[in-house]
């Protein structure tokens, strides 16, 4: 054995150890593009949490008559401009970004959880689970999305929703979470088949571990990569979405505003000569998005012990 | 091993020896080499620095003879034959030497050339044929595509040559066969639809790149079979990489042993097993778990080392069971124990010899060890 | 003789092969089909064979991975076949797995304490002195300095890695370790070190393994008895001496010959390629028939080099055989399944092959 073990001995490089934890946040900390990112995206939270920290104008108080059906551009009273309604941009950018951010949030949360549960019972179950998923996810995928928002626009017109910050989304963040878990469902499920075959999850079968036990601690942490790549785009479709979802009364609800709405507004007036209509609520969007972008990969790296050297 | 199967005739080692005779026509200088490479050196940009993957190899590859080039894993054997080829990745380059095939040198040559001179007179076969193979087309047309290319084939002359070459290679069935994708065959037929992808070109070299590992021994036998049929019908010249000291015994002519970059032995196979030069060979050899010993296997301590982390002075004394002050410090010359032979060890003569090196503290008397 | 640790009776892992919208079960693929075994306390049995043989689904059955078709597993005389739930996980902890390829079998993810660690907590067990110090031994034992238990798979060499997954296989104190190609990934001058390992625990704890490899050379080093696999079933077995040294199948002499011997007079390829009995290797033609459909009476008859050979062989193409007409062999061959059994009364009762011919076989071998 004293063979064997000064053989194996000290080849290891790298010095004392350290949890892995600890390992993720000091790699992250010294990169600036993460820096910058985590600097967006805490900005764009604290906004969304207290508009009224950047701005004292209320949304809905719009100067009509100043406006003259026209949108104003920068300087005068208005920071950044009004929109045709004499609405203050500023202040619909702060205030547009708390429905925004939390429909985001709320879809591509929820639907994470139901695709990832429903692709990793698939992959790993196959047989008449994966048929029942499978199948589904076909005829979700199917349905044009926006006819399945108006029938729900109908089976909603008459319910009071209350006036919370979650009922003003509550219509679109069903009907976006409705359609938008496939994508993870099939990545989850593609990535599970893979992963179930490799030898750790035989090796843990044979010392008799749980099925939930196989799916959660071997198969999941080594199968969930591809879908968080997914995680900032679905998030930019989410609030793209909810501009489209608005056109049909189904939006975010009025008076609320959200990026969505002021996107679809704003696009009419580009080619007015008002491009900061656009720009503006689009700049805080692709802003918001490849922060999360980058900050998802690097944790991404960080947390994966193959890539922290 | 079964008496049934084998012999261990001494006649067939001497009918092998003056077929060959290869110290023979070495020395009278006539064979002249079909692929000579010369002190190659291929660096990698790594994250953690410029890696020598492969320092100061040379080899040269003679018609109708097969040379073995052994090594563990990252000793650059694959790397080298790469460079060879002009298949380098972009993270590679070669920092020195030379290349020879056929008097020019290779390397000289833009990629693009190297590469179209290759196609024509080296050509590849790699282990893992399933990958090396395109899933979406035929078989005929993956084995005919650079005929079409470059000679410019009509399609009834290729497949009737893609015909032939499955013949060759001994596929049974050849003219139905051409029609299948790369998944109908087994791991066996694969490796030789790789092999008459390889003689498609007629190459005058075949560098073989672990073609059998994948594969059991019975199939095994079956391709290093017709690898060597081919071989001595057309009189090409072959190189062998493979880790296998089995795989060469029983098919190469000459052997490379490499580790951390470098060739520290070279010698025709026959001494090289009989009376191996460098302790690094001679501990590879004992390692192997054979009929002999049923106690514990004499095994060679600690691994490879990294190319980024190269140990000081000879690059196996941290392993080595012979290892004196001099091997920490000097990189050992290729130094000539005997003819034909070479070993990179300071102690080259006494280790083929069977003696230990002097100890460190014994009086010098009679002169240098070198 | 010891007493068996671990007994195989007939046993038979068909997989079914589904076809067609209905998915209905077309045939099956006979990937272990009636073996017997029996692995005697602190032995190795060496089990051979070629890719497709069956050798590996034989090993994921009697570790409980696969559920058989038919027959017993007894582990100490014990029919583990169809226990209960809390049955199987008592059998887990008696027959354990080491894999072959280290750069698969541990979770990147997981550190390497976690992953030595993971048996006690999927079985609950608080071993003495704390999980902790348990994993700490495990990796001592395996030749791997506890300080190291924090890292990582990839931080590890292969030769280390594996002695991770052996370590892991250690920690329910399993009386059975089934090796499944244990160094076949590893490079020549690793693959010393791990065998040397495995006999060392052997010694230590008395183990018994059953070594799963196609390395005859390995499997000849470190088994004391040998078992050599051919489409699903046993087609030899016996004493390693006696099956390395009077091999009595002609499967077991071709797969023999074919092993490149380190010595280079012994040429793998002949200048004149031949099948007679002591020229060299035989080299086997073609690959193994499939296991979906293997064929009738001996499943080697269609790649036997002997049987063309032998004076029983039929003058003239089997009439009600088209298929096999080619091959002139004896008729036995392709009607009758030679059964598994004492052939040659010389190398003792515990040599068995299942070959008709296996006393023509070592008839000549004898006289030369």
């Amino acid at each position: 054995m004293s063979e064997a073990a000064s053989a194996a001995a000290g080849n290891v490089a790298g010095t004392a150890s350290r949890t892995l934890a600890t390992d993720a946040w000091r790699s992250l900390r010294r990169r600036p593009d993460v820096i910058i990112s985590a600097v967006i995206i805490v900005f764009f939270v604290v906004m969304a949490a207290f508009p009224t920290l950047f701005t004292a104008v209320s949304p809905r108080h719009c100067v009509i008559g100043d406006a003259k059906t026209r949108p104003q551009g920068f300087g005068n009273q208005f920071p950044l401009g009004t929109d045709s309604f004499g609405c203050d941009t500023l202040a619909q950018l702060a205030h547009g970004s708390r429905p925004s951010l939390l429909l985001a949030l709320v879809v591509v949360g929820t639907a994470l959880v139901i695709g990832v549960t429903l692709g990793l019972l698939a992959g790993y179950y196959l047989g008449w689970v994966d048929f029942l998923v499978s199948r589904t996810v076909e005829v979700f995928l199917v349905i044009p999305y926006l006819l399945a928002a108006m029938l729900l626009l109908s089976l909603f017109k008459n319910v009071e929703l209350g006036s919370g910050a979650f009922a003003t989304i509550m219509l679109p963040a069903i009907v976006l979470t409705l359609f938008g878990w496939m994508g993870y469902a099939r990545y989850v499920r593609a990535s599970v088949l893979e992963a179930k075959n490799l030898d750790y999850v035989t090796a843990a079968r044979a010392l008799g571990a749980s099925d939930l036990r196989i799916m959660f601690r071997h198969v999941l942490p080594n199968a969930i990569g591809p879908v968080t790549a997914l995680v900032p785009t679905a998030i930019a479709g989410v609030i793209g979405a909810e501009a489209v979802l608005a056109f049909l009364g189904i939006g975010v609800r009025p008076p609320a505003i959200s990026w969505g709405i002021m996107i679809e507004n704003g696009s009419s007036w580009v080619l007015g000569g008002y491009p900061h209509m656009l720009l503006l609520p689009l700049g805080c969007l692709l802003a918001t998005v490849l922060a999360l972008v980058v900050l998802g990969d690097a944790l991404r790296d960080a947390l994966d012990p193959r890539l922290t050297a | 091993m079964s008496a049934a199967s084998r012999t261990r005739s001494g006649a067939e080692g001497e009918s092998r020896g003056t077929r060959h005779s290869p110290s023979a026509e070495r020395s009278e200088g006539e064979q002249t080499a079909l692929l000579e490479v010369t002190d190659l050196a291929v660096e990698f940009r790594t994250s953690d620095g410029v890696v020598r993957a492969v320092d100061g190899l040379s080899y040269r590859v003679e018609a109708g003879r097969t040379l073995a080039i052994v090594g563990e894993s990252g000793s650059g054997k694959s790397v080298s034959s790469l460079a060879v080829l002009g298949l380098l990745p972009d993270t590679a380059r070669v920092t020195r030497g030379s290349v020879r095939l056929a008097g020019t040198d290779l390397l000289t040559l833009t990629r693009k050339e190297h590469r179209a001179r290759c196609g024509d007179q080296v050509a590849m076969v790699f282990q893992d044929a399933l990958a090396a193979l395109n899933p979406v087309h035929t078989v005929g047309y993956q084995l005919t595509e650079a005929l079409r290319a470059r000679r410019g084939l009509s399609r009834a002359d290729a497949r009737k040559r893609a015909v032939e070459l499955l013949d060759l290679v001994k596929v049974p069935n050849a003219k139905a066969r051409v029609k299948e994708y790369p998944h109908q065959f087994s791991g066996g037929m694969r490796q030789r639809v790789m092999i008459a992808t390889a003689l498609a070109m007629d190459p005058d070299v075949l560098i073989a790149d672990e073609p059998t590992t994948a594969l059991d021994v019975t199939v095994q036998a079956q391709v290093l079979r017709l690898l060597a049929e081919i071989q001595a019908e057309r009189q090409m010249g072959l190189v062998l990489i493979t880790h296998d000291l089995g795989v060469v015994a029983g098919v190469a002519d000459d052997v490379t042993v490499m580790y951390a970059g470098r060739a520290v032995e070279q010698a025709p196979v026959v001494p090289a097993y009989k009376t191996p030069a460098h302790p690094y060979t001679r501990a590879l050899l004992r390692s192997i778990p054979s009929a002999s010993g049923t106690g514990r296997l004499p095994v060679i301590p600690g691994r490879p080392p990294s190319p980024a982390a190269m140990p000081s002075g000879c690059p196996f004394h941290p392993r080595c069971d012979a290892v004196r002050d001099v091997c920490r410090t000097d990189v050992p010359p290729a130094m000539h124990p005997a003819e034909g032979r070479m070993s990179a060890c300071h102690f080259a003569p006494d280790i083929m010899a069977g003696r230990e090196p002097r100890p460190d503290d014994a009086p010098d008397i009679g002169g240098s060890h070198e | 003789m010891s007493e068996p640790v671990l007994e195989v009776r007939d046993l038979v892992k068909h997989y079914p092969v589904r076809n067609g919208l209905l998915r209905r079960s077309t045939g099956a693929v006979k990937a272990v089909d009636g073996v017997s075994l029996t692995l005697e306390r602190g032995r190795t049995l060496g089990l051979v064979g070629e890719s497709g043989s069956g050798k590996s689904t034989l090993a994921r059955v009697l570790v409980g991975i696969e559920a058989p078709t038919s027959g017993q597993v007894l582990v100490d005389g014990e029919d583990v076949v169809g226990l209960s739930r809390a049955g199987r996980k008592q059998l887990r902890r008696d027959v354990q797995m080491v894999f072959q390829d280290p750069y698969t079998s541990l979770n990147p993810r997981m550190s390497v304490s976690e992953i030595v660690g993971e048996p006690f907590a999927i079985h609950g067990i608080d071993p003495a002195g704390g999980r902790r110090a348990a994993v700490g031994e495990l990796l001592e034992l395996v030749g791997l300095d506890p300080d190291h238990a924090s890292r990582y798979p990839h931080q590890f060499s292969g030769g280390q890695r594996q002695r991770v997954g052996i370590a892991r296989a250690l920690a329910l104190r399993p009386k059975i370790l089934v090796c499944d190609e244990p160094v076949s990934a590893l490079d020549v001058s690793v693959q010393g070190q791990v065998i040397n390992l495995l006999e060392d625990l052997q010694a230590e704890l008395g183990l018994s393994y059953l070594f799963v490899a196609h390395d005859l050379g390995v499997v000849r080093h470190i088994a004391h008895d040998v078992a050599v696999m051919y489409l699903g079933r046993i087609v030899e077995q016996g004493p390693e001496a006696a099956v390395y040294d009077g091999a009595q199948h002609p499967y077991t002499q071709a797969l023999l010959s074919a092993v490149p011997v380190p010595d280079p007079s012994i040429r793998l390829v002949t200048p004149t390629p031949s099948v007679e009995v002591g020229g060299g290797a035989i080299v086997l033609e073609g690959d193994p028939p499939s296991p979906v459909d293997p064929p009738s009476g001996c499943p080697f008859h269609t790649r036997c080099w002997l049987a063309p050979a032998l004076p029983d062989a039929r003058t003239a193409p089997s009439a009600d055989r088209p298929e096999t007409g080619l091959r002139l062999i004896p008729t036995v061959c392709e009607t009758e399944q030679p059964a598994l059994v004492v052939r040659d009364g010389s190398a003792g009762g515990s040599h068995v092959a299942a070959c008709h011919f296996a006393r023509e076989l070592v008839a000549p071998r004898v006289r030369g």
